[in-house]
């Protein structure tokens, strides 16, 4: 019977053998032969392990959204202003690393705005640490100042999103203005209401995620002078011009030196730098 | 031997399991994905064949007619695209080279990689009723049929209005777009004008009201009576390529062709067809297209004869009591008159209007309200015996408003901020009329002769910056034509301009209030007059007493 036992499990051993288990290969890499995807192969995903989508492939966007692919030929600008707005003033300001460490692997370009079937624009946003997705490339110009600064503070905005969905949000920024998020109500408040709870736009007082982006985003992109004077100035309570909205800039300064440590400590990033590098280069390349 | 022959069976059944085939019979000779490669190859293939490529008429929406795009795929991933200029939405004539791949979703598709002609279309916003839509522009069609001469190309992504690229093999004269512009601009000046139809399709025995658009490429011709269909055309060098073939009589029309000399168009293919004018039609109309249709037929959409139609012998016309047209750019009203039962009208924030607005023939107007229209004149109002209510704001080009021939029912008056400088208002006869309300600068007269029930008559500046004064840096009432208390009797609430405390019949209708020992709520400007508190003045000054 042992016998038996010992031929019925050598047969079913044989049964299993007849596939050889091989090591993964990597599969050869396409040669590129468009000149779009050499320049983005050798500035971006080379350097920065970054793959840029800019070849329309409607597994990157929710078919929710109304949406149509980037021009061939504002791709290499696209390129450029990455390295220009977003790379390269990380570098400058000591965080090659950081940027290594963080840039998204992937980044997906649409042409066109995000049309939302309730007719309002999604501006851009970022996937579970991963993907960026940039929107209206199509109306590429660096010499509207507008768009520029809307692309830019995208940009910053998301990349945000990409650091906080791995190192949390700064200790202490979620309990400031905890009980003043309102979910999609964002859209009915006015900048001053949002300043008055403590937060840099309407759209901030969303969710504590999209309040650290927006402030990221907009400190990133704002002139010391405006930023300073709109946000963290407290006025003269009894003069006649006075807004009453001291209150929220009192939380709105102590999330100012959140964010100043969050990147200094954790990052050994000088934001107050980084900002004033993206600003130079606005002016240089904008006028 | 029994034991041996167990043995024997053991081996025998695990050899059996061993050779058990449990992979899936494979009903093809190769793997699902090979096979599905091998479509994509084919269809690849297909594509980048033609010598000359691929020409087809596009448009994102069923009811806008083709534009020639030509099309050479590349065996190294790139198409090359030449558009014909598409006038109405602003796109140029160009050449463009762009990605492209044959992929498989849910279905083999064509997917154009980056902006190109198609994606323009997205951009374009097409007029509704309800305000704009996009332009549904589709880079990614589904490969419907693919055979060596022709190519159907689906739109992927549409819910609804789904439109179709035919392809089919280009010759190298297609590529020469010579002659297309000149064609397009004829056909563009043959365009339908008029709000009425007055176009016919004639010839082999048969009339047909016809509208052309030569802009978006469509014709509309007249089914059976009351009845309209769309039909789509794209051009050639020379004709009109029918996309939707016209059924005439027991033929069909598939092409037509620019008659230069007679400036119209022609059926190409052997039918003696052509479009003539009809003059008749614009003094007896059987169909026309108001510009309020978009509003009427959004809550009368039975009213639509076709797609843009009303045909003026349509029951449902009837049937419409209530037409609200507001902030959008007219130059015509034209089409009221076909809505005998309206009773109620509101045109508002019309941005450039028809100077008149004629009403004259909507003898069941009850309700009429017409508000900040900047350059209407004159409303056309008639014997409308049924009006009841008026309410006109800041039409500041409409100098006069007289109602005597429609007074009758005439309950509700209201003129606010028209800012004219002789504005008039005649309501004499008016004995139902039990509130009257104003409150603008720039009278020069308003006649109340014979308004018996008026109870209420408010006339105010439009200072509304001090509570106190009146605004007189123009002119304002001097006094009211007809203001009698023996006519009157009910009349209880009386404000008045400042500049009309001087008035003959104002002073004497307070004398006579207060000899009478009436009940009156009395002001001039923001100022209130009581007779029973004035005992030695004319006009006390007290200011507006809260109480």
């Amino acid at each position: 019977m042992k016998n038996i036992l010992f031929l019925l499990l050598f047969g079913l051993l044989l049964s299993c053998s007849n596939e050889d288990i091989t090591p993964y290969q990597r599969e050869p890499e396409v040669e590129l032969t468009d000149e779009v995807d050499k320049w983005l192969y050798e500035n971006l995903q080379q350097p920065y392990n970054c793959v840029v989508r800019w070849k329309w492939d409607d597994n990157y966007v929710s078919i929710n959204y109304y949406v149509t692919p980037p021009r061939k030929d504002i791709m290499i600008p696209v390129g450029e202003m990455i390295k220009t707005f977003w790379v390269e003033p990380f570098i400058e300001a000591g965080g090659e690393d950081f940027i290594i460490e963080h840039f998204p692997p992937e980044i997906v370009c649409v042409g066109s705005p995000l049309y939302n079937s309730d007719g309002t624009i999604t501006a851009g946003y970022a996937d579970s640490g991963v993907r960026i997705t940039l929107t209206e490339l199509n109306n590429y110009d660096l010499h509207d100042e507008s768009w520029v600064l809307s692309q830019l503070q995208t940009i910053h905005h998301e990349f945000t999103h990409i650091v906080h969905q791995r190192h949390g949000l700064p200790e202490g920024w979620e309990v400031l203005s905890e009980e003043f998020y309102t979910g999609n109500s964002w859209i009915n408040l006015e900048e001053d209401e949002a300043i008055a709870r403590g937060m840099v736009s309407n759209y901030a007082t969303s969710s504590k995620y999209e309040d650290f982006a927006d402030f990221v985003g907009i400190f990133l992109t704002t002139d010391e002078t405006t930023f300073t004077s709109k946000y963290l100035t407290l006025m003269d309570e009894t003069s006649s011009d006075y807004d009453g909205l001291n209150a929220g800039r009192e939380i709105l300064l102590t999330k100012y030196d959140l964010m100043i440590n969050y990147y200094k400590s954790n990052f050994g990033i000088d934001i107050v730098e980084l900002r004033d590098i993206i600003l130079q280069r606005m002016e240089d390349n904008i006028n | 031997m029994i034991k041996r022959f167990v043995l024997l069976w053991a081996v025998a059944v695990s050899c059996l399991l061993a050779c058990e085939d449990n992979e899936p019979e494979y009903l093809f000779d190769e793997s699902p994905e090979t096979r599905i490669a091998q479509k994509i190859n084919e269809y690849s293939d297909v594509l980048t064949a033609p010598e000359n490529g691929w020409i087809g008429y596009y448009t994102s929406v069923n009811n806008v007619g083709g534009f020639a795009v030509l099309l050479k795929f590349g065996e190294d991933g790139n198409v090359t695209i030449k558009n014909e200029a598409v006038g109405f939405a602003n796109i140029a004539e160009k050449e463009e080279t762009v990605p492209w791949r044959v992929g498989v979703t849910q279905h083999p598709e064509l997917v154009f990689e980056s902006a190109c002609i198609f994606t323009e279309w997205h951009g374009i916003a097409f007029e509704t009723a309800s305000g704009y839509s996009m332009g549904g522009g589709e880079f990614q069609f589904v490969l419907e049929s693919v055979t060596d001469d022709q190519i159907i190309l689906r739109s992927k992504t549409d819910q609804t209005d789904i439109t179709y690229l035919y392809l089919r093999r280009a010759e190298s004269t297609d590529w020469d777009f010579r002659g297309m512009s000149d064609l397009s601009e004829n056909l563009i000046n043959l365009e339908t004008k008029s709000i009425v139809v007055n176009h016919k399709l004639v010839g082999d025995g048969l009339e047909k009201f016809v509208e052309f658009s030569g802009r978006e490429r469509y014709l509309v011709v007249e089914g059976e009576l009351g009845e309209a269909a769309l039909y789509r055309y794209a051009i050639s060098r020379t004709r009109l390529i029918m996309l939707d073939t016209i059924p005439w009589g027991d033929k069909m029309i598939t092409e037509m062709e620019y008659d230069a000399q007679a400036r119209t168009i022609k059926a190409a293919n052997g039918l003696a067809v052509q479009m003539e004018t009809d003059a008749e039609a614009e003094k007896n109309p059987t169909y026309l297209s108001p510009q309020f249709l978009p509003e009427l037929t959004t809550t009368n959409p039975e009213v639509l004869t076709g797609p843009s139609w009303i045909w003026v012998g349509n029951p449902e016309l009837a049937k419409v009591e209530s037409l609200e047209v507001m902030i959008k750019n007219y130059d015509d009203f034209y089409g009221l008159e076909f809505l005998p039962n309206l009773k109620s009208l509101t045109i508002m924030g019309i941005l450039a209007t028809d100077s008149k607005i004629d009403v004259s023939k909507n003898k069941k107007l009850k309700r009429l309200t017409v508000m900040i229209n900047p350059l209407l004149t004159h409303i056309t109002l008639g014997n409308l015996e049924e009006l009841e209510e008026v309410i006109l704001t800041s039409n500041p080009m409409m100098k006069e408003i007289d109602l005597r021939s429609c007074c009758k029912n005439l309950k509700d008056f209201r003129a606010h901020m028209c800012h004219p400088t002789d504005f008039s208002v005649n309501v004499s006869g008016a004995k139902n009329l039990t509130y009257f309300a104003a409150q603008q600068n720039g009278w020069t007269s308003l006649d109340i002769t014979g308004c018996t029930a008026l109870e209420k008559l408010l006339i105010n500046s439009d200072s509304e910056d001090d509570a106190s004064v009146d605004d007189t840096s123009t002119s304002t009432l001097e006094d009211i034509i007809g203001l009698d208390a023996s006519v009157q009797k009910r009349l209880t609430e009386l404000f008045i301009p400042t500049s009309a405390v001087n008035g003959d019949n104002i002073k004497k209708f307070y004398q006579d209030c207060k000899a009478e020992g009436r009940n009156l709520l009395m002001m001039h400007g923001h100022s209130l007059i009581k007779p029973e508190t004035d005992p030695d003045n004319m006009y006390n000054d007290n200011t507006y007493d809260h109480e």
